[in-house]
C-alpha cells in the first residue's frame, strides 16, 4: 500500500464498443479512472459490466473505440507497433482459465521460455531463469519439462504467474485469476499474489467478481455496472460505507460465510439490461429502489462526494454522514 | 420424532476405468427432515454431485457405476422406499414427481428446442395425467410462482429467448410443477451472477416455506450454505469429513479440512474495521488422486494436526454428540468422552 501519488496508468474516457450497426454493444462507455504505482486496484462488476473489455483493452488486446490509456504519460494506442511490444514487457497479464490459457502441446519449459526470447531476456542463461521463475511461484525447477496437462488447476495458474513474471513487468492484469480454483487453492494463490506484488512491487489491475477477495487484496476498487463506472472509493470506506446503491446492492447480495449474520437480503429487482439497448439516463435505474424521474433523464456523472469518494448517482439526498 | 425424508446410509458408487477402479463417493450417510435443507459441501472431486445423481439415479448408463448402500426417502403417502433398489419403472413415477433436481447450467438442463411452457407441462401431463390445456394452464401458474414476469407471454417462448436468471427460474418452475417432496440442487446458483444469485435463493426459501418441501443444497459457497441450510455435510474425497447443524459448525467446526475451508476464506479473514492479515491461512497442497488413494485418512497429507497413526487406516465417522459426526482420530467421539 504505497502512498505515491504518480499515475502509473491512467485510464481516459475510454469507450469500447462491439459491432458497426446503429446499435452497437457498449461494452465500455466512457470509463475513466487510474491506476497509481504500486497500488492494486480492484475492477469489479457482474457479467457484461465490461470488466475483461477493460483489462484488455488497457493492454491493448483489443483496440479502443474512444478515449485514451496513458502508461507513464504515453497513450498507448498513439504507439507504433514495434514501440508497443517492446513495452509489453512491462504490461502483462494472467488470464482466468489455467486450462485455456497454456498451450497444452507446448512443455512448461518452452512456454516460459517464449516469453523470454520474444523479449530478448536472460541471454545464454535461459535454464537458470526459467528454474528460478518456477521457484518464485512455489513450483519445482523439474516442473520445467512437463506439459500442462500434468497439473491440477491450481499449479496451472502458477505457471500463468511465472509466464507473466518473465518479463520482469511493472504492471500486471489479473483477469479473475481465481475463479477457477477451489476455496483452498484460492487461499494460496492468493497468498502468492500477494507476496509477489510486495516482492517484485508491482502495480496490478485485479479483475473480479468475488468481491471477499478484492476486499482482501485491493487498496482501492472502481465498481462497474453496463459498462460505466458506478464508484471509485478505497476499499477500506467502500465496504464500510458504500455510497452508490449498486454498489450497496452488490454488497448486501453476496452472503457472508456466516449462520449468524441474519441481515435480510432484499434482492434487486430483474435483469441487468442489454448492453445494445442500455437504459437513457443512468444505467443503473431500471433496477434501482431508489431511482426517481431525474435519473431517466441526465446520465450521472462521477463525482466527487465528500473526501475522495466518487459516485456516479443523482440522489446526493440519500448520503448520510457515517455514524 | 419425525421421520426424516431422505436417511442415506452407507452409499458408495464407485467407476471402473482403465486404470483401475475409481470411489468417488465412500461410506456416505446423511439425513434430511421433512422442510429442512440440508447442504453438501466440498470441493472438485469431493463426490457432491456424484452422490445426488446416485441418488437420482441419473448416472449414465456407459460409466457402469458400482452402487451400494441404502437411500430410505419416505414418499408423501407415508411409504418408505429405498431409491437405490426400486424397479426402474416406480423410480420413474417418482423422478420429477416427488423427487426434482435443478442443475447448475440451466442452459444445457433446458431442452432448446421446446417452449418452456411445453417443457414445464410435459411433467405435469406424465405424471398427474393432466390434459394439454390443463396442463399449459399449470405452466403458466408455475412461472407466475416462480415471479417470472409476463408469464403468459414467457410459456410460449423458447430458453435461448431468456436470461441466465429467468432460465434458472424456469427450471425451478420445472421442478416445482408436480409438488416435490425433496428438492435436490446441484450447485443452483453458481452460474449466476450475485444480485441473480440472491433473487434464486429468496425464491427457493419462499418455496421451501410454502410447500414444506426438502432440499438437498449441494454448493462449494459456504455463505450460500451459511444463509440457506439447516444441516451442513462437509464432504472430502469422496468421504463425509464433518456433518452438523449449520451454526456449531461455523462456530466450531471439528474436521482439521472444515476449520481449514473456513480459516481461508477471505471475507473471514478480519473482522469489520480491523486490519486485513498479511497472509491468508492456506490449505497446503492439493486432493490427491482418486486412483490412488492415500491408505489413511484422504486428508492427511494436507493436514497440519495429522500424527503417525492417520495414515494407517481411513478413521471412523464418529458421534461426537449433540447431533454431529466428525471422521478424524484426534476428534474424540462421545463414547471415549464418557470414559
Amino acid at each position: 500500500m504505497s502512498e505515491v501519488a504518480t499515475p502509473l496508468i491512467e485510464v481516459r474516457n475510454l469507450k469500447r464498443y462491439f459491432g458497426n450497426s446503429d446499435k452497437p454493444v457498449r461494452a465500455v462507455d466512457d470509463v475513466s479512472f487510474e491506476i497509481r504505482a504500486g497500488e492494486t486496484l480492484g475492477l469489479v462488476g457482474e457479467s457484461g459490466s465490461g470488466k475483461s473489455t477493460i483489462g484488455r483493452t488497457v493492454l491493448r488486446l483489443i483496440e479502443r473505440t474512444a478515449g485514451q490509456v496513458l502508461y507513464r504519460g504515453d497513450d498507448l494506442a498513439a504507439l507504433s507497433g514495434e514501440r508497443m511490444r517492446r513495452l509489453r514487457s512491462k504490461l502483462q497479464i494472467i488470464f482466468q482459465d489455467p486450462y485455456a490459457s497454456l498451450n497444452p502441446k507446448m512443455r512448461i519449459s518452452a512456454i516460459l521460455d517464449e516469453a523470454l526470447s520474444t523479449h530478448g531476456l536472460a541471454k545464454g542463461r535461459r535454464k537458470e531463469r526459467i528454474a528460478e521463475l518456477l521457484e518464485l511461484v512455489g513450483l519445482r525447477p523439474e516442473h520445467a519439462s512437463r506439459f500442462p496437462h500434468e497439473f491440477s488447476g491450481g499449479q496451472r495458474q502458477r505457471i500463468g504467474i511465472a509466464r507473466a513474471l518473465a518479463v520482469e513487468p511493472e504492471f500486471i492484469v489479473a483477469d479473475e485469476p481465481l475463479s477457477a480454483l477451489d476455496v483452498s487453492i484460492q487461499a494460496q494463490v492468493i497468498n502468492l499474489l500477494a507476496d509477489l506484488r510486495e516482492r517484485l512491487s508491482l502495480t496490478m489491475l485485479f479483475i473480479s467478481h468475488d468481491l471477499d477477495v478484492v476486499e482482501y487484496l485491493c487498496d482501492r476498487v472502481v465498481v462497474l455496472y453496463l459498462g460505466r463506472v458506478m464508484e471509485v472509493s478505497t476499499t477500506a470506506e467502500l465496504f464500510a460505507r458504500p455510497l452508490h446503491p449498486y454498489t450497496q446492492a452488490l454488497l448486501a447480495a453476496s452472503p457472508k460465510p456466516d449462520p449468524l449474520d441474519k441481515t435480510e437480503i432484499i434482492p434487486l429487482k430483474g435483469d441487468i439490461p442489454s448492453p445494445m439497448n442500455p437504459p437513457s439516463g443512468c444505467v443503473f435505474r431500471t433496477r434501482c429502489p431508489h431511482a426517481i424521474d431525474a435519473c431517466a433523464q441526465t446520465i450521472p456523472l462521477l463525482a466527487d462526494k465528500g473526501a475522495g469518494r466518487l459516485s456516479a448517482c443523482l440522489r446526493d439526498d440519500l448520503i448520510t454522514s457515517p455514524s | 420424532m419425525t421421520t426424516n425424508r431422505l436417511t442415506v446410509s452407507g452409499l458408495s458408487t464407485c467407476f471402473p476405468t482403465e486404470d483401475g477402479l475409481v470411489r468417488s463417493v465412500a461410506d456416505v450417510s446423511f439425513s434430511i427432515a421433512p422442510g429442512k435443507t440440508t447442504a453438501i459441501v466440498g470441493e472438485s472431486g469431493s463426490g457432491k454431485s456424484v452422490t445426488s445423481l446416485t441418488l437420482m439415479r441419473l448416472l449414465p448408463k456407459t460409466a457402469r457405476a458400482q452402487v451400494e448402500g441404502q437411500a430410505r426417502f419416505v414418499t408423501r403417502a407415508g411409504r418408505e422406499v429405498d431409491l437405490l433398489t426400486l424397479p426402474n419403472a416406480e423410480m420413474r413415477r417418482l423422478r420429477g414427481n416427488e423427487l426434482a433436481m435443478i442443475f447448475q447450467e440451466p442452459m444445457t438442463s433446458l431442452n432448446p428446442v421446446f417452449t418452456v411452457g411445453e417443457q414445464i407441462a410435459e411433467s405435469v401431463r406424465l405424471h398427474k395425467g393432466l390434459g394439454r390445456a390443463a396442463a399449459l394452464a399449470h405452466a403458466k401458474r408455475m412461472l407466475d410462482l416462480v415471479e417470472i414476469p409476463a408469464a403468459a407471454q414467457r410459456l410460449h417462448e423458447y430458453p435461448h429467448q431468456l436470461s441466465g436468471g429467468m432460465r434458472q427460474r424456469v427450471m425451478i418452475a420445472l421442478a416445482m410443477a408436480c409438488d416435490p417432496t425433496l428438492l435436490i440442487a446441484d450447485e443452483p446458483t453458481t452460474a449466476l451472477d450475485v444480485t441473480i444469485q440472491a433473487q434464486i435463493l429468496v425464491l427457493m426459501r419462499r418455496l421451501q416455506a410454502e410447500t414444506g418441501m426438502s432440499i438437498l443444497f449441494i454448493t462449494h459457497n459456504l455463505g450460500v450454505v451459511a444463509h440457506h441450510a439447516d444441516d451442513v455435510v462437509v464432504m472430502y474425497a469422496g468421504r463425509v469429513v464433518e456433518a452438523a447443524p449449520v451454526r456449531p459448525l461455523f462456530a466450531s467446526p471439528a474436521h482439521p479440512y472444515t476449520q481449514g475451508l473456513l480459516a481461508c476464506l477471505p471475507g473471514k479473514a478480519h473482522a469489520a474495521g480491523q486490519p486485513r492479515p498479511k497472509r491468508l491461512f492456506a490449505i497446503r497442497g492439493q486432493v490427491s488422486s482418486p486412483l490412488a488413494p492415500p491408505p489413511g485418512c484422504a486428508f492427511e497429507p494436507r493436514c497440519d494436526q495429522a500424527i503417525a497413526a492417520c495414515a494407517q487406516a481411513v478413521p471412523p465417522l464418529v458421534d461426537t454428540g449433540e447431533m454431529r459426526h466428525a471422521r478424524c482420530i484426534r476428534v474424540p467421539s462421545v463414547e471415549r468422552n464418557a470414559a
